[in-house]
């Protein structure tokens, strides 16, 4: 070790007090133009001139949640249906869409979540006009070409192969059967290996036909455009498109579960995953944002007291958090962590500590403050992108909510209480219904973790 | 075909401005007032490959470390003092370089400053704080590598590609290293390394110049420097044979990683690289996607990752195999096609779509103030020029069509490529399973 060298500036601050931060900037979300086509599409448009880049999203208000109205168990087929959007059209190839997306330098790409499906595309103003049309085509001419489907089923089964060497995954599916039993939640959205090979063409073109039409659909145009440009671009795709499905009954909002310890066998696994929670709200719950700062105390952010406790204070793990996964028919509440193996039980003490303090006592004012800080301060780091600008828009219209949700969000954070938070735990965390989910070395663990309820093993295949 | 290229100009120069503290420390600025959110980022020039034998993984330990306290900032009150003016803030250790940054909006920029000066001048490193961080960073050494599957593919690729030098070990570390590393030598470690002439300080965003340098003299104008920085040589000796080793995982599906050594970080290759990488994987519409993932069904999914490093760089091309098809077929498939590259080169068409692609991609990251700044604290780290983030797209076009086939001729050879392979520990039993489904 070499002598240091000392500058002889003297350092005089004094570095004891921190910096008083200046006022915040009001932020609101981006006005936005609003209007309905003739035949029922719901187009939102913010102008933002900053770069030439245009996206647009297209957002179908049904997803994954109705994969099993389409048959006994259809999984994956929402998820399925959107990624075959892509692969061919009575226009073009699958081989033809990918070259001409790729060779604009844009992107093209669709999915579907528990809420909705969805298509979303995003370039150089210059080729805007050219990939709206691309996507446009895939959204109205898809062809759902059985060797495409086979292919596709193919590359979906052996993802499904390959994700049962991960432990997180494997509690989580556990965990998701065990919290929403016969609801359609219990379904991950990618499907499994039965119901995959299951999928057909034909069950292609029903869910097709049932989610994709203008009257569900949802735009947004962020970027470098004008509201009367992007009206007009979406007018000369989409104006002869009807809607032909018929409305389908919203399944049933999943009912609250009975507690269970579920232990999934993962083979040469080194740590426990673990993920343990029950039901909680929807998302349009009037309580849904008391809900989320509880939530956000409990787990939500790095200096949570879930976080604080199993990795500042025990060092048990590299990261733990909890997540209140709202839709719009259900939602629950849970505590993901992966630990070393001989610290499952004293990892799972220690969780229940933490959601039983919260329910018994009120939080510290500070404590209460700094939460509040991060969630309205954090709110301009998320309007960065035109793509997050996009889905914030949509998810207005996708779940209801005011035009000015965003703007009055901050204030009915800041406006929580002590009591809310006490009163939102009590109300909605129960620690006598939880799940416990694990996966990993259960022949380790199975009867450390018996105290916790009666062991259930799930061999996984 | 219209020519997308004749369009081809960078329509946004990114404007910095700069200067120098007495004790080393540069400071790069870029004012963007149209989000009212500001980026801090301090890189210091300090990575894996500076650790010394018995001490690796202390350079990642370390960016744990930092986030435990330092003389007036308590354990965990960096992340509190981010987290409660709404912003976020991370860190990262890579072979050459450490990285620190924080988001946040414009009104904290004087809380980042007092907290990243403050940990750079007197980190306070406490036997509880630093065994407890040892668990925490073998816990994470177990969930991103040890319990994750294929987790240590990138790191057998590195101690087969750059043996000897400062990029043969894991960045992680290792288990009887971390669990041996002492305070003292802990605080050695910053002593050298965590100095203002080894660091840069890269601010974007919401700023005003004259306000922010003003500020940044207050901070670190008084903080010491170690200008004798001790730091081991990296040399690199080329890959001679062609190496290749099988793993035995509990995995379901076998992998494939392709490996060669390639020139440095900022060299002509790297660009011509880039163009190979794109052009061959990475979308659907590349070669390799379509004919193996596509047509042949011979494999789940592939990629192609073109890993610059300050001394070398790695150019690896991964492959999940589908059950039932033959690993080393699929391997040989590969190197034939790279050969076919090497000898014939790409289409018109392939090269333009690169760049069109280059285009957009370059645009469209740079609406974020963290990516800029993380991306200028590279090319200060180490090339000293922070324009580099503009003239990256003249040093793309500057790669001429025939020149990528004569990159990869010289540069992806089989001779010299290591080969590691990821095979289920019961494979028998998956292949069967897999004809009978």
């Amino acid at each position: 070790m070499k002598e240091l060298i000392i500058n002889n500036i003297e350092d005089k601050l004094d570095r004891s007090v921190p910096p008083i931060p200046g006022k915040p900037k009001d932020i609101n979300f981006p006005k936005f133009f609003e209007t309905v086509t003739s035949n029922g599409i719901t187009v939102l448009v913010i102008e933002d001139r900053k770069l030439p880049l245009v996206t647009a999203r297209f957002v179908f208000k049904q997803g994954a949640y109705w994969d099993s109205r389409f048959g006994i168990n259809k999984a994956g087929l929402g998820s399925i249906t959107a990624e075959m959007l892509t692969k061919g059209t009575s226009e073009r190839t699958a081989t033809m869409i990918a070259d001409q997306t790729d060779f604009l330098g844009a992107t093209l790409s669709t999915g579907a979540d528990y809420d909705a499906s969805y298509v979303s595309c995003y370039s150089l103003t210059k080729h805007f006009d050219e990939i709206f049309s691309l996507a446009a085509d895939v959204i109205r001419n898809p062809m759902f070409a059985a060797d495409e489907l086979q292919r596709v089923r193919e590359q979906r089964l052996n993802s499904l192969l390959s994700m049962i060497d991960d432990g997180d995954y494997l509690a989580s599916r556990s965990y998701r059967q065990a919290v929403y039993k016969n609801n359609p939640f219990s379904f991950s959205v990618e499907g499994n290996s039965e119901s995959v090979a299951s999928i057909d063409v034909g069950d292609l073109k029903k869910f097709y036909e049932f989610a994709f039409s203008p009257e569900n659909l949802i735009v947004a145009f962020v970027g470098d455009i004008s509201p009367e440009e992007a009206v007009s671009r979406l007018e000369s795709e989409f104006a002869g498109w009807q809607t032909l499905s018929q409305k389908m009954e919203f399944p049933a909002t999943p009912e609250m579960n009975s507690s269970g310890v579920i232990l999934t066998r993962k083979n040469g696994a080194v740590q426990s995953s673990l993920r343990i929670g029950h039901i909680s709200i929807h998302r349009n719950d009037p309580d849904f944002i008391k809900v989320s700062l509880m939530n956000t105390i409990l787990g939500g952010y790095f200096t949570s007291r879930i976080n604080k406790n199993l990795r500042e204070v025990h060092g048990f793990t590299y990261s733990a958090r909890s997540a209140l996964n709202s839709h719009r028919f259900g939602g629950d509440i849970s505590v993901l962590t992966e630990v070393k193996t001989d610290i499952t039980s004293a990892t799972i003490r220690e969780i229940l500590k933490e959601i039983n303090i919260l329910r018994d006592t009120q939080p510290e004012d500070e404590e209460l403050q700094n939460v509040k800080n991060f969630v309205s301060g954090n709110f301009p780091l998320q309007l960065e992108t035109p793509n997050s600008i996009a889905t914030k828009a949509i998810n207005l219209k996708l779940y209801g909510l005011n035009n000015d949700y965003y703007n009055t969000y901050i204030k009915t954070v800041n406006e929580l209480t002590k009591e809310d938070i006490k009163k939102a735990a009590e109300t909605y965390l129960h620690p006598d219904k939880l799940v416990f989910s694990i996966a990993g070395d259960v022949d380790s663990i199975v009867n450390d973790v018996s105290e916790f309820g009666k062991p259930e093993i799930i061999e996984p295949n | 075909m219209t020519s997308i290229l004749s369009n081809y100009t960078s329509e946004r120069v990114i404007k910095f401005e700069e200067f120098t503290l007495g004790n080393g420390l540069h400071c790069i600025m870029h004012k963007d007032n149209s989000n009212p959110i500001v980026s801090v980022t301090v890189g210091y020039k300090v990575g894996s490959k500076d650790e010394r034998k018995g001490l690796h993984g202390i350079a990642h330990l370390f960016e744990h470390m930092m986030f435990q306290g330092s003389k007036n900032i308590k354990k965990n009150e960096h992340f509190g003092h981010i987290l409660r003016s709404g912003g976020s803030c991370n860190a990262f250790t890579m072979q050459d370089a450490t990285v620190y940054f924080e988001t946040l909006p414009s009104n904290g920029l004087e809380t980042a400053l007092w907290l990243e000066s403050d940990r750079m001048n007197s980190l306070n490193i406490t036997e509880e704080n630093l065994e407890n961080q040892k668990s925490v960073v073998l816990e994470e050494k177990k969930q991103v590598f040890d319990n994750a599957p294929y987790g240590n593919m990138f790191n057998d690729v590195f101690r087969n590609l750059f043996p000897g030098s400062g990029y043969e070990h894991s960045v992680i570390g290792t288990v009887q290293d971390i669990t041996s590393f002492s305070v003292e030598g802990a605080m050695n470690f910053h002593r050298n390394f965590y100095s203002p002439s080894n660091s840069v300080l890269v601010i974007t965003g919401d700023i005003n110049y004259g306000i922010t340098e003003n500020l940044v003299r207050k901070y670190f104008d008084g903080l010491r420097t170690n200008y004798e920085i001790s730091r081991r040589p990296n040399v690199i000796a080329p890959v001679e044979n062609s190496i290749v080793e099988d793993h035995y995982d509990n995995i379901q599906l076998p992998a494939i990683n392709i490996c060669y050594q390639v020139p440095a970080a900022g060299s002509h290759e790297e660009y011509a690289l880039d163009y190979f990488s794109e052009i061959m994987a990475n979308s659907e519409s590349s070669r390799l996607y379509k004919k193996f993932v596509y047509e042949e069904k011979l494999v789940r999914s592939l990629g192609i990752m073109n890993y610059p490093l300050a001394n070398s760089g790695a150019l690896m091309i991964k492959a999940y195999v589908n059950p039932g098809i033959d690993v080393t077929l699929v391997r040989e498939k590969l190197m034939n096609e790279v050969k076919l590259f090497a000898d014939e080169g790409c289409s018109e068409r392939e090269f333009e779509k690169v760049r069109n692609s280059l285009e957009f991609s370059s645009m469209a990251k740079h609406l974020k103030v963290q990516n800029i700044a993380i991306e200028t604290v590279f090319n200060h780290l180490n090339f000293e020029n922070a324009m580099r983030i503009n003239e990256d797209s003249e040093r793309y076009l500057s790669v001429k069509k025939n020149e990528i086939s004569e990159v990869v001729k010289k540069h992806v050879v089989d001779a010299n490529s290591v080969v590691i392979n990821y095979l289920p520990a019961n494979a028998t039993l998956k292949t069967n399973e897999a004809e009978n489904r």
